[in-house]
C-alpha cells in the first residue's frame, strides 16, 4: 500500500468535451443572418412640382401618437384592427364611400409623433405590409392557383400593378 | 513484483493514445472563437431589434451599410449619456455625419453596385421615432432610398412585452 505507482487520468474524455464547446460555439455564432422590412423611401422632394392631390376617401390615415396610441380615420383603434381596415380599403372598388375608389387609388397614409416608439411604428408597417401580402396572394391564388411568391415575374408584376402599395408617410409635426 | 510488471507491458500491441486528441479539438475550437468574434464592427450601441412578420432575408452583405441606433453600451454611458446615439461604423456620429459616411460608403463600391446599395437601420425597438426620421430625411437628401429595418422574424405582439 505503501508506494503505489500514480494511474494516469484518463484523457480520452477530454476530446468529448472540446468537442462539445466547438459544437456549441459553432451553433450560437454563425447563426445571426440578416432580416428586415425593406422599404424605399421618396426622392427628395422637388420644390418646383405641386404635391399631387388625393381624394380624401382614398387615404386611409393612420395615426400614432406619442403614447403610442393609434387612430384609424379619426376612431381610436387597436393593432389588430389595422390589417382589416387596409384590406377594406385596399379591396373596396368604390362600394363604400368611406374607403378607396380603387386599388390603384387607394393610399394608406401614416402620421407619427417624433416620441412614437420605433417598434409601434415597425408594429404598425408590418401589419400595412401584411395586409397588402394578403391582398396579393388572394387575387394570385384566384388567377393562377399559386401563392404570389411562386409566381413568375411578370405575373407578379401584373398584380403588383393591379394592387400597388402606396404607402404614403407625413413628416412629424414638431412640438 | 517488478518482475510481474514488465512481463505484462511486453503482451500485444500498444492502444493508439488519444491524448493529443484534445489539442487537435481545442485548436479547431480556438480558431473558430476567433473567427467568428471577428465578422462584425464594435457594437457601441445597445441593439434590442423589434419583431415583424412580414420580413425579408438580407443576401448581399457586400452592398448593405449598417447605421445603428440605440442607447451607449454601459461603459460608453459616462461620455455619450444615456439618450440614444447614432453608430456608424465603429464610432459614434450625429445625424449630421449621415451623409459623409453614406458618400463614403458608395465610394467604396463599386460602381455597378452602388444603385443597389441598402441602408439598414438597425434601431433598437424603444427608440423613438425622432431619431429614425431625421435619419430618413438624410438619407433622402442624398438619394440612399433603399432602406431595410432590421427586425427579427416574429410576431409583432412579442414587441409589446
Amino acid at each position: 500500500m505503501a508506494r503505489r505507482k500514480l494511474q494516469e487520468i484518463n484523457a480520452g474524455s477530454m476530446a468529448d468535451i472540446a468537442f462539445l464547446l466547438l459544437i456549441f460555439f459553432l451553433v450560437t455564432t454563425t447563426m445571426e443572418s440578416m432580416y428586415g422590412v425593406s422599404r424605399k423611401l421618396p426622392p427628395p422632394p422637388d420644390p418646383t412640382q405641386k404635391p399631387p392631390i388625393v381624394k380624401e376617401r382614398n387615404i386611409l390615415e393612420i395615426l400614432i401618437n406619442r403614447n403610442d396610441q393609434l387612430m384609424i380615420e379619426e376612431h381610436p383603434a387597436t393593432f389588430k384592427e389595422i390589417k382589416g381596415e387596409v384590406i377594406k380599403h385596399v379591396t373596396n372598388f368604390g362600394k363604400d364611400p368611406r374607403y378607396a375608389v380603387s386599388p390603384e387609388k387607394a393610399v394608406v397614409n401614416i402620421t407619427h409623433d417624433r416620441g412614437t416608439s420605433y417598434k409601434t411604428y415597425i408594429s404598425v408597417y408590418n401589419e400595412i405590409l401584411s395586409a397588402y401580402n394578403e391582398i396579393r396572394n388572394q387575387e394570385a391564388m384566384q388567377k393562377y392557383g399559386k401563392p404570389f411568391d411562386q409566381l413568375t415575374p411578370a405575373q407578379q408584376d401584373e398584380i403588383k400593378k393591379k394592387y400597388p402599395q402606396i404607402v404614403a408617410e407625413a413628416t412629424p409635426k414638431t412640438q | 513484483m517488478a518482475s510481474k510488471f514488465r512481463k505484462k507491458k511486453d503482451q500485444g500491441t500498444p492502444g493508439i493514445s488519444t491524448a493529443s486528441l484534445p489539442d487537435i479539438v481545442f485548436m479547431l475550437l480556438f480558431f473558430f472563437m476567433v473567427a467568428t468574434v471577428m465578422r462584425d464592427t464594435d457594437k457601441l450601441v445597445q441593439v434590442n431589434l423589434p419583431y415583424a412578420s412580414q420580413v425579408q432575408k438580407l443576401e448581399k452583405k457586400q452592398l448593405i451599410s449598417n447605421i445603428f441606433v440605440g442607447v451607449p453600451m454601459k461603459r460608453y454611458q459616462g461620455k455619450y449619456g444615456k439618450e440614444p446615439r447614432i453608430q456608424l461604423n465603429d464610432k459614434f456620429g450625429s445625424v449630421n455625419d449621415i451623409q459623409p459616411f453614406i458618400l463614403a460608403e458608395r465610394n467604396a463600391r463599386r460602381e455597378e453596385l452602388r444603385p443597389l446599395m441598402i441602408t439598414s437601420i438597425k434601431a433598437d425597438k424603444d427608440v423613438s421615432m425622432g431619431i429614425i426620421t431625421d435619419i430618413k430625411e438624410k438619407l433622402r437628401e442624398v438619394n440612399a432610398l433603399k432602406v431595410n429595418y432590421a427586425a427579427k422574424k416574429g410576431d409583432v405582439s412579442q414587441n409589446m412585452k
